[in-house]
């Protein structure tokens, strides 16, 4: 039986050709899928233009590097949906990174950073990439020197924290309060949520209805974000632990990974955390029967026997996830 | 042993002893009051939403509880709500301004927070509050050593 979708704002999604809706295929709203006005700024670290600014620089400076040889954007390039396109990225001493980069969209309303999600903040995550000796390998003290030592520099630390001497506690806030500014911007699938229907096509809205459906990718994927936020043990093959790997982790969460967001997805190949899978498609193929089956798999992983027609609908709703166009102008580095 | 000497031992013995009866007391040996304890166990099993229910009523029945606000912070930490947690420490803080666990806790937050810096003061005050060492202050001087080099 097909049933009706009425997809008017506020009103409960119903799923196409797809059985009644059980606790494995959560009922779902339109209006769960509505995107916040803006992005939140914590108390501990409150926005500013001046912050973001000084951030932004300092985001696309390679003196953040021990060699002065790579930035932040080496990794998180904002063309490839901020990250690097590769599976797995390399440091500054050309060894391959244990796991695949992250993307930087939607920080802002993040809880725990990074694939396992060790740390609780962002100020507290963006320092460690520049220290860590495998990445971009940076004596955080010797940073503020040089940064000090460069003229260019001292109007955009006055104006961001005006009377304090640059220190690695203001280059930890300008990082972040720059960060909470990536954000995808939205696009089509945002302007269907809002109430235009022709926003998006009929394949898309069959893969949305998937999405929520018989896939059951918002068990996770969810919100307007597409994520929980949360980890999970998706039967992706290897021994990396995850965040079971934590000490005194639950040992449910081994091989566990935080939900990435989908916004922008096409343009974040490869994927999973460890860059393993090199396509949509096959990333579809992976959650459809090709999981490891494991003790700690999650138990919202199961066979979705999915038709071809479903996975290029699928493939095809996630593809109009990809944000319109907007210009990020590449900042000057002091001198 | 001359009068003298036994007055200048003496003397010493009560130095040590006052030195630790202090160190004690910032260490936190406060009355445990059954709420406090309800909150404790909360937080040693992850419960955190309770442990800050009972750590807030712990505090409403005796403000002046440093440990509660202490555990209070942590918990709130854990709980996301850093602004909260900023201000228990500072409760506990100026009740008892050498009080070890709350020092600890703060210099682990400010790392959390990136704040290395601020970090390293706090654990200059722990360094003063505990003059003999203590467990708080090599933990906290580990985890700065840590955040510095980018363990994350």
């Amino acid at each position: 039986m097909i049933r009706a979708l009425a997809f008017s704002l506020g009103v409960l999604v119903a799923v196409a050709g797809a059985p009644a809706p059980t606790a494995a295929e959560p009922t779902v709203t339109r209006e769960a899928f509505r995107r916040p006005d803006a992005a939140p700024h914590p108390g501990y670290n409150p926005y500013s233009p001046a912050k973001a600014r000084l951030g932004k620089v300092l985001f696309f400076d390679p003196r953040l590097s021990g060699s002065n040889t790579i930035s932040c954007a080496h990794c998180h390039n904002p063309e490839l949906g901020w990250e690097d396109g590769l599976a797995r990225s390399f440091g500054e001493a050309g060894e391959a990174l244990a796991r695949h980069t992250p993307t930087l969209l939607n920080l802002a309303w993040g809880r725990r950073f990074g694939w396992d999600g060790r740390i609780a903040t962002l100020e507290g995550f963006v320092l460690g990439p520049i220290a860590n000796a495998h990445e971009m390998n940076q004596d955080l003290d010797a940073l503020v020197g040089e940064l000090r030592a460069v003229a260019g520099y001292r109007p955009l630390f006055d104006a961001a924290f005006p009377g304090e001497p640059p220190s690695i506690d203001q280059i930890s806030l300008a990082l972040a309060a720059f960060e909470r500014t990536v954000t995808d911007g939205g696009g089509p699938f945002d302007r269907w949520v809002g109430g235009d229907e022709t926003a998006i096509g009929a394949a898309e809205k069959a893969g949305f209805r998937l999405l929520v459906g018989k896939a059951g990718c918002v068990q996770c994927h969810k919100g307007w974000n597409f994520s929980d936020g949360e980890f999970h043990d998706i039967g992706v093959a290897g021994a990396d632990p995850g965040r079971g790997g934590l000490d005194g982790a639950d040992p449910k969460l081994r091989h566990a990974f935080k939900t990435p967001t989908l916004r922008d997805i096409s343009k974040r190949a490869p994927y999973m955390h460890d860059g393993s899978l090199d396509s949509l498609e096959a990333v579809v193929d992976h959650y459809d029967k090709k999981f490891v089956r494991r003790p700690t798999l999650a138990a919202e992983i199961r066979p979705l026997s999915l038709s071809a027609q479903e996975k290029l609908n699928l493939i095809a709703f996630l593809r109009i996830l990809t944000a319109d166009e907007k210009s990020l102008s590449l900042p000057l580095i002091p001198q | 042993m001359n009068l003298g000497k036994a007055i200048i031992a003496g003397f010493f013995v009560w130095t040590l002893s006052a030195a630790g009866a202090q160190a004690m007391s910032s260490a936190g040996t406060g009355p445990m009051i059954p709420e406090f304890k309800e909150g404790m166990a909360a937080s040693e099993g992850k419960d955190f939403a309770t442990a800050e229910a009972r750590l807030k009523a712990a505090v409403e029945k005796l403000p002046t509880h440093v440990e509660s606000w202490s555990l209070l912070g942590y918990v709130s930490r854990q709980l996301g709500k850093i602004d909260d947690a900023f201000k228990y420490y500072d409760k506990a803080l100026s009740i008892d301004k050498e009080f070890r666990p709350a020092l600890n806790y703060l210099g682990h937050l400010y790392l959390e927070l990136g704040q290395i810096d601020k970090a390293r003061a706090t654990l200059g005050r722990l360094d003063d509050a505990c003059f003999f060492g203590c467990p708080e202050y090599d933990d906290l001087k580990a985890a700065v050593a840590a955040g510095k080099s980018g363990k994350y």
